[in-house]
């Protein structure tokens, strides 16, 4: 992972990549109902067993990222990754598990439940990864965090969030130079483990000295937990509408799915 | 190595928050009970960057290279505050790069998280073993099997979604194979390179290592 990976993590997640100052519904939506309507919505679709139900969530988060107006190619460059995993995974399942061969040529058999099971875990993990998305790239991260805080999340746990997302560039840039500074001293390409020792030890000896200067410093300026993070302001009642929808839709959809083979349809 | 969202069912991925949620409660109370709490929230935090930072680095390892996991060594500097600690790095993860998943990340902490909090317990031991050779051979203990606890849970988990007509005992043989012969050598790495940094830190900054009393 290299810094400019970094750095273009760390600023479309707090909110200056552009995509989190859009002028979408979804973005004009308060951030504390957008998690609970998105929550509820991700909650539901992950509780799917079977495909075809999977799909219609695929559907509804389809629908929102459009809504959102955010670019195509946000949604390609951040799915790259995961997908590797499920890809691997849609790959070998239906090659390798099941009893019913639905296809066969020599030794490769293709199985009906390992399509199926491929195709389930391939449409829900991108149904999830579309809504975190969306719930992600229409956010900035101060104000996901004062959305957490308003639902109960320890201020202890937010303010060590902060200050290590504070720092984390500027110990990135560190970790660059001094692996730069290794190469001209002539470390090569090949750097013995006991130089990768001491390149770890020394940046978390600059950390810790730099955190007790900060730690000085906050104590001075009178710090108790839970004062690094922003507070919103009050939802809208349009706020709640959109949330108490999108909840009902999830939960419906939930409740349809577990009541429709009981009818035997 | 981080389970993904879609992949476990619902009920594992609410367990995990679940735990998770319960661990994280039970770190927190413990370090408000320390004499000055908040003191230790800006080292944790410098300290977690710099984990982060580091384990990003690739060592080379011709013809490829490894990212260490350093949940072993976290646990030996940070002590009661890796916890929190893991769960802000795996946060971070998700947001900034989608390492993992929001539902998945209780289970994801826990994988990385509860052997760090046993690598914590373990160095612990030396309270009541002499300085030399013990604080090497814990050292070493401590980054190998944070690696090999990690790995163990996350296919643990990965075969609790074995569907029922996969026949159990080949995955289980499988993927017990995958995880002697693959992460093996990373996990003696990860012990050789934790004896070398806690060596450096004990020479150059020893109050980086808890004091034991």
């Amino acid at each position: 992972m290299d810094g400019v990976q970094w750095r273009r993590g760390i600023t479309e997640s707090i909110g200056f990549g552009g995509y989190c100052r859009g002028t979408s519904p979804i973005h004009y939506w308060h951030p504390t109902c957008k998690l609970l309507g998105i929550g509820t919505l991700l909650l539901a679709s992950a509780a799917m067993t079977q495909w075809t139900w999977t799909l219609c969530f695929s559907g509804i988060a389809l629908g929102i990222a459009r809504l959102s107006q955010l670019p195509g190619h946000y949604f390609r460059r951040r799915a790259r990754y995961p997908g590797l995993f499920i890809f691997a995974i849609v790959i070998t399942a239906p090659l390798s598990m099941g009893r019913h061969t639905l296809f066969q040529w020599q030794q490769i058999h293709l199985y009906a439940e390992g399509l199926s099971w491929a195709i389930l875990i391939a449409s829900r993990f991108g149904t999830l990864l579309l809504f975190t998305l969306t719930l992600l790239g229409t956010t900035p991260l101060p104000h996901l965090l004062a959305a957490l805080r308003s639902l109960g999340l320890s201020p202890w746990l937010l303010d060590l969030f902060l200050l290590t997302i504070r720092y984390l560039q500027d110990l990135n840039d560190c970790v660059q130079a001094m692996k730069t500074a290794m190469r001209l001293r002539g470390g090569g390409r090949q750097i013995h483990l006991r130089h990768w020792a001491a390149l770890a030890g020394s940046l978390l000896i600059r950390s810790y000295e730099k955190s007790e200067r900060i730690d000085r410093a906050m104590r001075l300026r009178g710090y108790q937990a839970g004062l690094l993070y922003e507070t919103l302001p009050p939802p809208q009642t349009a706020d709640y509408w959109g949330a108490g929808a999108t909840a009902l839709l999830g939960l419906g959809l939930l409740l349809a799915a577990k009541v429709y083979p009981i009818l035997g349809f | 190595m981080h389970v993904p969202d879609g992949f476990l069912p619902l009920e594992v991925g609410l367990t995990g928050q679940g735990l998770t949620a319960g661990l994280l409660w039970f770190s927190l109370d413990r370090i408000r009970r320390l004499p000055q709490p908040t003191a230790g929230i800006p080292k944790t935090a410098l300290l977690t960057a710099a984990f982060f930072a580091v384990s990003a680095i690739a060592l080379p390892i011709p013809p490829t290279s490894i990212h260490l996991l350093l949940n072993g060594v976290m646990g030996i500097i940070l002590g009661i505050y890796v916890f929190p600690a893991v769960w802000v790095g795996l946060l971070l993860q998700v947001l900034m790069f989608q390492h993992g998943g929001l539902l998945s990340l209780g289970v994801n902490s826990l994988i990385y998280g509860v052997p760090a909090l046993l690598m914590a317990l373990l160095f612990h031991l030396r309270r009541w073993l002499p300085e030399r050779p013990w604080v090497t051979v814990l050292s070493g203990l401590c980054g190998s099997g944070g690696v090999m606890l990690s790995v163990g849970l996350f296919y643990g988990f990965t075969l609790m979604v074995t569907p029922d007509y996969w026949d159990e005992v080949l995955v289980r043989d499988e993927l017990w194979r995958l995880v002697v012969w693959a992460h093996g050598p990373v996990a003696l790495m990860e012990g050789v390179f934790t004896i070398l940094l806690v060596q450096f830190l004990q020479r150059v900054k020893p109050e980086l290592i808890p004091t034991v009393r």
